[in-house]
């Protein structure tokens, strides 16, 4: 007791209080840091404080710069009237500000909705010239702890400037959620979201790593899956792997009763005492609708729980994986699991709500990773910890680490017209590559002789850091440390957005993770070429007629950076994934190309289903109120016919999956595409077309039989076969006219195209049948190194063919076309 | 509360060129040393100046070669001049790099091409380690000679003294390396779980049971909450065993590959215990440090390091108790033994975890998925130290400091005797129960420097304490029976390889590099020492007359013995070096010709000497 007294005395003397009665509202002790306090703001006495603080450079996001001693007094008399404000000490010294007001009084409030326990905060902090290392941390743990002391208080709301970067970061460490970007009257604001639940998870994991003095360890964020959301996730996975194990013809389920397209059928395991039961339809392209709740599984006619891992022990007699491949095939579909508990637990847009998401509120709520791949969302190499930090879904904010790399062994290549100087100036800015090039020179060595470069923080912790601590010893590799920008982690993992500038570019990095049969690294020799291979497809394209027509366009890799590190470059041949650890490239947004009344979509989301199993298409279709038919015209039109072009056309194929393409709405109807991912998937199924010397490796001898396979398998069963069943199943659209749509889609492109003629029927994509090109097959028979990239035809695993479903259209006479002409 | 998290700058500040430069010379000379030992490398012998060579070794690259002057010692030791290495590329000086040297030798040194690139990782990490440690500094060698036993613990820097790849810890990432290295000596935390039994054992020694460990090894409070948290998950304690686990082992394996098992409630994260611990040389043992009077725990840790994934099998817990009991009772009860003060740090208790999965997808029993969930509990060394005694591992013996003095040089000039009398009174410590063991009961431990714990009184060796029971010791060709539930413990092997458990694990791994010390710092010829090895055989023979048949058909005088190649092993397979399961383990291993026995010249007089030397010391 006798020490609150002191304190007060010492806070009113050295702050010259008049009224020494006023007591403190609040205060505590921080480990390593000291005592704080809350007092009541107090008129006027206190406003020559605010003044000089909210005048310092580094209060520029607050907003009073320039204003005099009366204009601040009056702007706080303000304040005053419908928020409460605090002035901090530390020890005895005033430190900072703090404004706790209701949202449902403020602009913020009309940017979302405010709901009973929402409460906004504002914190300025004192500029000092004594820096004590975590101080600012604890202001704000202290803050938002006072804050949480009401227990009527159940969320705090705040909306820092977008720029403010250093904000988001401590935002981010006391437990905010960045929701999206909101336009208010004075500022781009992120709304950020702090919970009861997340600001204790984000506290306990603060005390955690203390206690074991290692940084970000997020566990109770994390969290454990309980059972239920553990029951389902199983249950969900399952009927994806009986799904596409049939599929791919893996496994022959029996049909046991049933006359209409739904039918009852039985898969024995190997152990023929235990099977699974379910009912379910088989669609076009033998694909396997399971009706979700159906499935039993029964030993000797007791029921078991459904459990994924136990399915693939219990049928891998079938399934073939070799021994010395199981236990990490089982580790994949464990962090598949897990992954799946985490994004079902998070999940709080329903599709509905995702209509009218933002691109990147879209991008981070995708649940499903690869529709066919049974173990897709394996990242074997990430911790608990990091997951909460860098898997896509997390979306958590995060910041890039920056290296300065010799161009000894470095090596930057752009697009022409696009310098090192430009892109590090768009991309850093002037100041910050300043501040990069005083610490090198501060180092010792000359900037010029380096390129700099990002890298994934995790890629830096558990690779660089260790394996290529010889270069770094060198001074050929020198961390410069974490850059300002903030950027949201894409479906694709190691694809970053820029959330600080959305309009400028992705960076994707090195991330040396297994995920999906690939160590996901980046690999120098690629790097090299990227921006040329890039340069000539979108020249090429830009060229076409056609494509222009279309607005079909590519997110181009402008410039790329790879390092080789000597000794794997000595010692191990190409494709090695330690020849791939360190490069980068930087990717156009699509933001910038934008016109009024565009909104971007992953095309991903066409299969997106939300926790309940709703999809999003026909929320979509339904909320662009031109039916289905325009609808599909629309996106085919966007997406299909582009694709359809660059093969019949130059033999050039990408991989156009949900995740690497972009859809452009307009009213909710596509209206155009952006495919990306070009470098290292796109080829030219000719290996003697004429590309220029740079984009040689594009170039690829394919047989013919097997070239339309980029439309039969990418699009047709990649994609559609999953469109096909959604819109059946719930857009009361069946899925022979989904496929009558698309095969007038071809005739349409085929019928402007006569001079192509030879070219269609060499291809034909109305033949009867196909190959059917299986993945999981591939996946199974090598989890670590999939296929060669170096020769995509060599590798891959056919299952008989697939009745090609386009196949009864051939004949089909010209109308349905005339449906989507009549809508241009 | 307050934490900043890692800065990506900090976890590099060790690699400054200067270290650098010093960690690959000694790793490029320790390369050399033990690869031309393994008969890998044939440096060519240019000509002599006094006592040492000038020698050349070519590369795989005509253009690359290294020059240096060494003296080769008894069994074929390299003993390398740090100084005078010098690498040239098309004749000119270049600098030395250790991951450079196993690039440009990799042919020669046979490493297959999936296992280089993992290989190379871990002479990166490895060289890591080291600078780290150099920049870090530590206790001079004096100093040593007077630090508590877990200061001396944490000072130690080489490693294996054979393994040139011997600290890599692949799996730790360079946050993760300053939390839980041995020589960052920082304090851990370990996290608890509860387990449920019917995929969980626990096993513990006779004289203990669940209920006093647990009073032993938490408080009460500790240990309520621990309840109350399982009661919270809907569990009762009742069905319920306490896991130890380390930090690293549950952000990286269980929270994510158990996740069935948490959601399912067989396995409840508890949180972290309230005592702070200190690994050990080996990694994932903990030394109490809160409660220095607690025992020793030791978990599953699923990195990579020195040959194997460092995991803890489950199916420990179904023998480890009762081997460690049979073992204990049976050194108890022996006169000798008790008579050398030879004592084992007890394994009391074993605790496994049967993953639901992993259990089935794979026969092995050691392999590494199986091995992800488990600990034990061994005795605590300080209970059983006397007055004036002090604690020492006997890794001690061969650590340099970082201005190159020796600790065991210290530790000599501070006894007050001859280098001879403390050397004799190491071998008696050391050595002699060793012999005992494996000639009375054909029993073999593990004896490699980290294992062992020196007492000294006065600065002089005493006796010495044997650790790492359960996974490492074996009774080789057992002429008896062993009891049911140590049958594991048999190992058959051939005949000729039997006096290879002292051959190969003390003179070879162990006094081949005390030798070398005696020689550089303490000025005694190596004939003197291993002199002083054979007295000791001798010594001990002469004691056992009933063991003499034994003695003449495992002859530790034997002109020559295999050569038993630790390296040729990790440069084979660094993920698993020895198939533990294999038909015959032994067929896994690497003899390349024979080394010399530096003993054998004693054969003869070995009793006379013996008698001698007795009556000298007594």
């Amino acid at each position: 007791m006798k020490r609150f007294d002191e304190a007060r005395a010492t806070d009113a003397e050295t702050y010259g209080a008049k009224n020494a009665a006023v007591s403190d509202v609040y205060r505590t002790d921080v480990i390593g840091l000291g005592r704080f306090s809350l007092l009541p703001l107090r008129l006027p006495d206190d406003i020559p404080t605010i003044h000089a603080w909210v005048n310092d450079e580094r209060a520029r996001f607050w907003g009073m710069e320039g204003k005099t001693t009366d204009q601040v007094a009056c702007a706080y008399a303000e304040i005053l009237l419908h928020a409460d404000v605090f002035l901090g000490f530390h020890e005895d010294r005033a430190a900072f500000l703090l404004e706790r007001y209701s949202p449902l009084h403020d602009a913020i409030g009309k940017h979302y909705a405010v709901l009973p326990g929402d409460l906004g905060m504002h914190v300025l902090v004192a500029p000092s010239e004594q820096r004590i290392s975590g101080f600012t941390r604890g202001v704000f743990a202290v803050v938002t702890e006072f804050l949480f002391c009401d227990p009527t208080v159940g969320r705090i709301v705040v909306e820092p400037d977008i720029r403010n970067r250093k904000i988001h970061a401590l935002n981010h460490w006391v437990g905010f959620r960045y929701d999206k970007v909101v336009e208010l009257p004075n500022k781009t604001a992120h709304l950020a979201f702090c919970t009861r639940a997340q600001h204790a998870a984000a506290l306990r994991r603060e005390s955690a790593a203390e206690s074991n003095g290692v940084g970000e360890v997020e566990y109770a964020a994390v969290g454990h899956p309980d059972r239920e959301t553990w029951t389902r996730v199983n249950a969900a996975l399952v009927r994806k792997a009986i799904a596409e194990l049939a599929h791919e013809r893996l496994l022959i389920p029996e049909r046991e009763a049933g006359s209409g397209p739904w039918a009852f059928f039985t898969l024995v395991a190997d152990d023929a005492a235990l099977k699974y039961q379910f009912r379910a339809r088989v669609l076009s392209l033998n694909h396997w609708d399971i009706h979700p709740s159906s499935i039993v599984k029964t030993r000797r006619g007791d029921r078991e729980e459904l459990d994924a891992a136990e399915f693939i022990l219990e049928f891998n007699q079938r399934l073939g994986i070799d021994a010395s491949m199981l236990s990490t095939y089982l580790e994949e579909i464990s962090s598949t699991l897990y992954a799946a508990a985490y994004k079902r637990a998070r999940q709080e847009w329903t599709a509905a709500d995702l209509v009218h998401a933002g691109f990147q509120e879209i991008e981070c709520a995708m649940s499903e990773g690869h529709p066919a791949f049974v173990a897709n969302g394996g990242r074997v190499g990430f911790d608990a910890a990091d997951y909460s930090v860098y898997a896509p879904e997390a979306g958590a904010p995060l910041r890039l680490v920056w290296l300065a790399a010799h161009r000894n062994h470095a090596e930057f290549n752009a697009v022409d017209g696009l310098s090192y100087d430009r892109l590090l100036r768009e991309e850093l800015g002037q100041d910050e590559v300043q501040a990069f090039e005083t610490e090198l020179r501060d180092q010792g060595v000359e900037p010029q002789d380096y390129v700099l470069m990002p890298v994934h923080p995790w890629q830096w912790f558990n690779k660089l850091a260790l394996t290529f601590a010889p270069d770094i010893a060198a001074r050929d590799l020198i961390c410069l440390g974490w850059g300002a920008d903030t950027y949201r982690a894409q479906q694709s993992i190691r694809t970053f957005f820029n959330v600080s500038h959305p309009r400028k570019r992705y960076v994707k990095t090195a991330l040396s993770v297994l995920n999906m049969g690939f160590m996901r690294g980046l690999s120098a020799e690629y790097m090299r070429v990227t921006p040329a291979i890039n340069q000539w497809i979108d020249e090429l394209l830009k060229a076409d007629p056609y494509i222009e027509a279309k607005r079909f366009g590519i997110l181009r890799e402008v410039a790329a950076v790879g390092y080789r590190q000597r000794h794997f470059e000595a010692a191990l041949p190409k494709g090695n994934p330690y020849r791939k650890m360190l490069a980068a490239l930087w990717r156009e947004s699509p933001v910038p190309h934008l016109k009024a009344g565009e909104q971007l979509m992953t095309m991903a989301a066409l299969l997106h289903r939300d926790r309940e199993g709703r999809a999003l298409l026909p929320q979509l279709i339904a909320a662009s109120g031109v039916g289905t038919d325009l609808w599909l015209d629309g996106y085919l039109d966007s997406y299909l016919s582009p694709l359809v072009h660059c093969f019949y056309r130059y033999d050039l194929a990408f991989m156009p999956h949900g995740e690497n393409v972009i859809l452009v709405l307009e009213n909710d109807v596509p209206v155009r595409a952006f495919l990306k991912d070009i470098a290292e998937e796109a080829v030219v199924m000719n290996a003697a077309a004429i590309v220029p010397a740079r984009a040689e490796r594009l170039c690829v001898d394919i047989p013919g039989s097997i070239q339309s396979l980029c439309i039969f398998t990418d699009v047709f069963d990649g994609i559609f076969r999953f469109v096909a069943q959604i819109l059946d199943e719930q857009g009361g659209y069946p899925e022979e006219n989904f496929w009558r749509r698309v095969a007038a889609c071809l005739l349409s492109y085929q019928r402007e195209h006569p001079e192509l003629r030879e070219r269609f029927e060499r291809h034909d994509l109305f033949v009867p049948e196909f190959l059917h090109s299986c993945l999981n097959r591939l996946q199974l028979a090598n989890n670590e190194q999939m296929i060669d990239l170096t020769d995509p035809a060599k590798n891959l695993q056919f299952a008989g063919t697939l009745p090609n479903p386009v196949a009864p259209f051939r004949e089909m006479p010209s109308s349905p076309v005339q449906g989507r002409d009549s809508r241009k | 509360m307050m934490h900043m998290p890692p800065s990506p700058r900090d976890v590099v500040a060790h690699l400054t060129p200067d270290i650098w430069t010093a960690v690959n010379t000694r790793l490029v000379v320790k390369s050399i040393a033990e690869f031309s030992h393994e008969l890998l490398l044939r440096p060519t012998l240019l000509g002599t100046d006094g006592k040492w060579g000038h020698y050349v070794l070519s590369t795989d690259r005509p253009s690359t070669e290294y020059r240096f002057r060494a003296q080769l010692l008894e069994l074929d030791h390299w003993l390398i001049d740090d100084r005078s290495v010098q690498k040239s590329i098309d004749g000119r000086p270049a600098p030395l790099d250790a991951v450079a040297f196993i690039v440009e030798l990799c042919a020669e040194l046979k490493i297959p091409s999936h296992v280089l690139p993992g290989y190379l990782e871990e002479i990166a990490s490895t060289l890591s380690s080291a600078a780290y440690k150099r920049w870090k500094g530590g206790p001079t060698a004096t100093a040593l000679t007077q630090a508590s036993f877990q200061e001396v613990e944490a000072a130690m820097t080489e490693g294996h003294p054979t393994f040139v790849a011997n600290n890599a810890r692949l799996g730790f990432n360079a946050v993760d390396y300053r939390a839980y290295a041995p020589e960052a000596a920082e304090p851990v935390h370990l996290h608890w779980l509860a387990a449920h039994k019917r995929r969980a054992e626990f096993a513990c020694v006779d004289d203990l049971t669940y209920d006093e460990l647990l009073r032993q090894e938490l408080d009460p409070m500790t240990l309520e909450l621990f309840a109350t948290k399982i009661r919270q998950g809907g569990g009762d304690p009742a069905f319920y065993v306490l896991i130890p686990v380390h930090p690293w082992q549950w952000e990286n394996r269980i929270a994510q590959l158990f996740a069935a098992d948490i959601a399912g409630g067989d396995v409840v994260h508890l949180g972290c215990g309230e005592d702070a611990y200190q690994a050990q040389q080996s990694i994932r043992t903990f030394y109490n440090v809160s409660r220095p009077d607690r025992r020793y725990v030791k978990t599953a840790l699923s990195i990579v390091n020195m040959g194997f994934t460092r995991g803890l099998s489950a199916s420990l817990a179904q023998s480890g108790a009762a081997i460690n009991q049979w073992v204990a009772e049976l050194v108890k009860s022996d006169a000798y033994l008790r008579g050398t003060g030879f004592t084992l740090l007890r394994e009391v208790a074993f605790v496994g975890y049967r993953h639901r999965y992993y259990e089935r997808a794979n026969r092995r029993r050691n392999d590494p998925h199986k091995e992800m969930l488990a600990a034990l509990w061994r005795e605590n060394p300080t209970a059983c130290v006397g007055d004036g005694e002090r604690l020492m591992t006997m890794a001690a013996l061969m650590h340099l400091d970082h201005g190159g003095k020796s600790v065991m040089k210290s530790l000599v000039d501070l006894s007050g005797v001859s280098t001879e009398v403390w050397v004799r009174d190491y071998l008696r410590c050391y050595l002699h129960p060793l012999l005992h063991c494996f000639y009375a009961y054909n029993l073999v431990f593990t004896p490699h420097c980290e294992n062992v714990i020196l007492v000294l009184s006065g600065h002089r060796p005493v006796r010495t304490i044997m650790k790492d029971i359960a996974e490492d010791i074996g009774v080789l060709n057992p002429e008896r029976a062993l009891p049911e539930r140590v049958k594991r413990l048999a190992l058959r092997v051939p005949e000729d390889v039997m006096t290879l458990s002292i051959f190969t694990d003390s003179f070879d791994c162990v006094f081949r590099f005390v030798a070398a010390i005696l020689y550089e710092h303490l000025g005694c010829e190596g004939k003197d020492f291993w002199r002083w090895v054979a007295d000791s055989v001798a010594e001990y023979q002469s004691a056992q007359p009933e063991l003499a048949q034994r003695f003449a058909r495992y002859d530790l005088f034997a002109p020559t013995f295999a050569r038993n190649c630790l390296n040729r092993l990790q440069l084979k397979n660094n993920r698993m070096m020895v198939d533990l399961e294999a038909e015959d383990p032994v067929d896994s291993l690497q003899f390349v010709g024979t080394l010399d026995n530096p003993i054998a010249q004693w054969a003869r007089r070995a009793t006379s000497t013996a008698s001698g030397f007795g009556h000298e010391t007594i």
